[in-house]
């Protein structure tokens, strides 16, 4: 018999009764008021800078000036052409989120809008684009979302990557990025 | 050496004992005020007790849900019963992909199987990525914590380390500069590795994906500069639906670190087109406790350690006083069930105070699984002879009022007429504290002269 | 039986109070290191007006051989306590952590019927006053300052308070009763309800992680001045005792029957 046959096996034959599974969960528990001021003060928590903009084009020129003469990389779906060609030796990149959850400031981030996978962790400096529409008040609300799992790859990025693990002191930039900034793009 | 002689070890140093203690009980403190923030976390917590134990009421289902989904998103599926097994299938994509040196990202699955050691003897060697990891790894010791695996260390114990491995400047203790440092050499690391290992969080039955959280983003590194990833879960990782999502990543770090999310959140479901994506996934034991009533909603645990910073024993002995894979309240009653003669002074490293099950964010019944174990292993004779007996001339003592009455009499006699007798060293209780005093009379001795009051 | 029907007011409905069988319940070790507690409780009981029998003969509720891992050794002590303790309405006990284990694991192979309701009878001191008695007023002075310890018997296995992991609306019973008395400080610790450490014989077998646990209590009660330290858990307070005299503190402890029975 294979491991995955006696794996089986094995559950089947202690198998119980079935444990009821909770009744529909809710499809969001946090109010849906002033979700921009939530999800700019969950930023303020995790170290991430916050720009409110009024168009993809101010964005994507605050980018470029804040990137200057260093290598940059402008994700799908964005205005403008990147700088370089080994994306993992990218200093500035910019890409477009698809929401952000303002319980904790978490942005999704599609494959398709990464143009590389490793985009996201690599650079130094990440901008994540994100439109004030798209914002949800909660994870439950996020995970009713049809783009989770939609692709074969997707993250929640809610920060600078961070560490605590010597002595608990907080160092900002441990693997990933060093900085986080997102581009709130506002409907008025 | 067994727990409390740890323990005493540990403790002996009181200012780090200090620091320990104060250190976890401030990421407790954490835990509170972002527990409190939500109105409804008494009810996340009930609904993940409840996924979680439905979920373990059907695995088999969801297994094979979760195992075709997967292998329909292209990603291949092995199965290893122990340990042993979990190792020579990693071993061998290791060898098809002629590796010889890979990354690999928290996976306490992996520490449990000895992977590494492992590897180690077939010639391969595995770079931990997460920095706590890092640091145990280069001292060459195991993680103390499940979230935090460097806590047990200083500042001063890490750059000396770092000095002697990284080439750091002899007493920089800067903990950016050692951070950096870290993230340079591990940098080199990711860019070169062809393989990169990780730890599973979630699994999703419905989607055949996995979700990875970490703070330090080196999962992300390891594997999406690899070309070929290899994901090691337990079997009981798993949830039926995304949206059950939403209740567990809410509770994980809250729980954990008192963060509302851990800064990435990956959800993995299928490989890149044109690498390997691979997951294993283990037995090692669970099956049996799963067929235990008493201990079987142990696997309900996601590995948040909240019971480990609350635990007032753990923080004030050390996670390698438990030596164990997982150490703390949850490693207590996880550990017996795969050596009970090794790991048979945990589920006694305890008070029993019951702070574990409460800050518990599955509603693990801990104490009581700690209080049952205890059961279990001194009828599978795992306590010492002399606890036994002991034990018997209490129990004898305690069931028969005259033997009670005249034990009492001896011993308060005995503790006033030759105090020395019970005031010395050899006395345990004596050794840092007063005997209580003995009086004349016991309480029923004089209730029966004053009964008419 | 009766007690349902049963709503105790203060001193008004002490006529229906003596119609119910009370037993006291002195742990072995209040008994035998302590018996000014176990005074203090009985004459406290007396005070509101009820009647109260000290069975005779009674030891110990067991928990020292279960907690330990031999609850299969604690039969005769169970049988004995069965025996001992059938056929009254409501067996009180100044002890926290005795009372949550008869509750929870009581039984008995000779009585098995007289088990099962004595685990549902049985109260701790101060829940038996705050639920039953519903006392509301108290002739009681006590003029310190006094930290309260939460025994976690009493406090995680019976529900007499608030715990500070869970989310839920905050209350104590033994604060409420502590209210009532006239001249009294009350003060929490910082860690308002961290475990001292005694757990039993946790205490020899782990003696330098118990006494460490003792001594950051303490510290943080001196902290905040008081003269005592009081707790509906003795087994606390002995541990804790231990420790303040060997450090020659100031400070002492009493049961929180002692404070309440103080006029």
């Amino acid at each position: 018999m294979s491991s995955r046959q006696q794996i089986l096996e094995r559950i089947r034959a202690v198998r119980q009764n079935e444990q009821k599974l909770p009744d529909e969960l809710p499809k969001r528990m946090l109010p849906l008021e002033e979700l921009r001021e939530r999800f700019i003060v969950s930023c303020s928590i995790t170290g991430t800078g916050v720009h409110v903009l009024s168009s993809m084009e101010e964005a994507t020129f605050l980018f470029m000036q804040k990137a200057g003469s260093c290598s940059f990389y402008i994700g799908p779906g964005l205005p403008g052409n990147n700088s370089i060609e080994d994306p993992v030796r990218t200093d500035y990149a910019i890409l477009k989120g698809e929401f952000g959850v303002a319980e904790n400031n978490a942005v999704w981030l599609k494959e398709s809008s990464m143009g590389d996978r490793v985009i996201p962790f690599a650079s130094l400096h990440l901008y994540l684009l994100v439109s004030e529409d798209d914002l949800v008040a909660d994870m439950h609300e996020a995970y009713h979302k049809d783009l989770i799992f939609q692709e074969g790859f997707g993250v929640f990025i809610a920060g600078p990557s961070k560490t605590a693990d010597i002595e608990q002191s907080l160092v900002i930039g441990a693997h990933g990025p060093l900085s986080l900034d997102i581009l709130l793009i506002t409907n008025h | 050496m067994n727990h409390a002689e740890k323990a005493e070890r540990f403790i002996a140093d009181k200012q780090r004992t200090a620091w320990h203690d104060e250190t976890l009980w401030f990421i407790r403190s954490k835990r509170d005020t972002a527990a409190q923030k939500l109105p409804e976390w008494e009810q996340l917590r009930n609904w993940a007790s409840d996924i979680k134990a439905h979920t373990l009421s059907r695995l088999d289902v969801y297994l094979e849900e979760f195992e075709r989904n997967a292998i329909a998103n292209g990603i291949i599926v092995h199965w290893a019963k122990d340990g042993e097994e979990h190792n020579q299938i990693i071993e061998k994509i290791l060898k098809d992909n002629q590796c010889k040196r890979l990354v690999k990202s928290k996976s306490m699955l992996t520490e449990e199987c000895h992977l590494n050691a492992h590897l180690k003897t077939v010639g391969i060697e595995v770079i931990d990525t997460d920095l706590g990891e890092r640091i145990v790894q280069l001292r060459d010791e195991p993680p103390s914590h499940i979230v935090l695996p460097a806590i047990h260390l200083k500042k001063k114990d890490v750059s000396d380390v770092f000095t002697e491995k990284l080439g750091a400047t002899p007493g920089n203790e800067d903990p950016e500069y050692l951070t950096r440092l870290a993230r340079k050499s591990l940098r080199e690391e990711f860019l070169q590795s062809e393989v990169a290992i990780t730890g599973v969080n979630f699994a999703i039955a419905e989607t055949g994906g996995i979700v990875i959280c970490t703070n330090e983003g080196n999962a992300d590194m390891g594997v999406n500069n690899a070309r070929v990833h290899i994901a090691c879960m337990g079997i009981e990782k798993l949830l039926p639906k995304k949206e059950h999502l939403g209740v567990f990543i809410r509770l994980l770090t809250r729980s954990a670190t008192g963060q509302p999310i851990t800064i990435y959140t990956s959800h993995y479901r299928k490989p890149k087109p044109g690498k390997e994506m691979h997951l294993v996934i283990v037995d090692n034991g669970r099956t049996r406790q799963l067929a235990s009533d008493d201990f079987r909603s142990s696997l309900k645990c996601i590995r948040c350690a909240a019971c480990f910073n609350t635990c007032p024993v753990y923080r004030r002995s050390g996670g390698h006083s438990y030596d164990a894979v997982v150490a703390g309240p949850i490693g207590s009653i996880l550990s017996p069930n795969y050596d009970p003669k090794k790991h048979a002074d945990l589920p006694f490293a305890s008070t029993l105070c019951g702070s574990c099950s409460n800050v518990c964010p599955v509603k693990i019944d801990i104490h009581d699984q700690l209080w049952k174990w205890r059961q279990t292993l001194t009828q599978q004779g795992y306590t010492p002879a002399s606890k036994t007996l002991m034990m018997r001339v209490m129990a004898f003592m305690l069931g028969h009022r005259g033997a009670y009455a005249i034990a009492g009499k001896i011993g308060r006699w005995t503790l006033r007429q030759f105090p020395q007798l019970i005031r010395n060293r050899w006395n345990p209780w004596y050794r840092q504290r007063e005997m209580p005093d003995a009086p004349k009379e016991s309480f029923q001795e004089w209730f029966k002269k004053h009964q008419k009051i | 039986m009766m007690v349902t029907t049963c709503s105790f007011g203060k001193f008004g409905l002490v006529k229906k109070i003596l119609q119910v069988k009370i037993a006291l319940f002195i742990p072995c070790y209040i008994d035998q290191f302590y018996p000014d507690v176990a005074k203090a409780t009985y004459f406290l009981l007396k005070k509101l007006g009820l009647s109260v029998d000290v069975p005779s003969g009674q030891t110990c509720c067991g928990q020292p051989m279960a907690n330990s891992g031999y609850n299969h050794l604690s039969a005769s002590c169970n049988k004995h306590f069965t025996g001992i303790f059938q056929g009254y309405d409501f067996i009180v006990s100044p002890s926290a952590s005795c009372v949550l284990h008869i509750r929870e694991h009581l039984s008995s192979d000779n009585y098995p019927d007289q088990a099962e309701s004595i685990r549902k009878q049985t109260f701790e001191l101060t829940e038996f006053m705050t639920d039953i008695l519903k006392v509301d007023q108290l002739n009681a002075r006590f003029p310190h300052r006094v930290g309260i310890h939460q025994g976690c018997h009493g406090l995680r296995g019976l529900h007499l308070a608030g715990m500070s992991e869970t989310m839920l609306p905050p209350f104590s019973k033994p604060e409420q009763l502590l209210h009532l008395v006239s001249g009294i400080e009350i003060c929490y610790p910082e860690r308002i309800d961290e475990c001292c450490g005694f757990g039993g014989s946790f205490c020899v077998f782990e003696e330098a992680v118990s006494v460490s646990m003792g001594e950051s209590r303490i510290s943080e009660h001196e902290k905040n001045q008081v003269e005592f330290i009081t707790s509906n858990d003795m087994s606390c307070l002995m541990h804790l005792e231990g420790i303040l005299k060997r450090k020659k503190s100031p400070v002492r402890v009493k049961h929180i029957a002692e404070i309440l029975n103080q006029e």
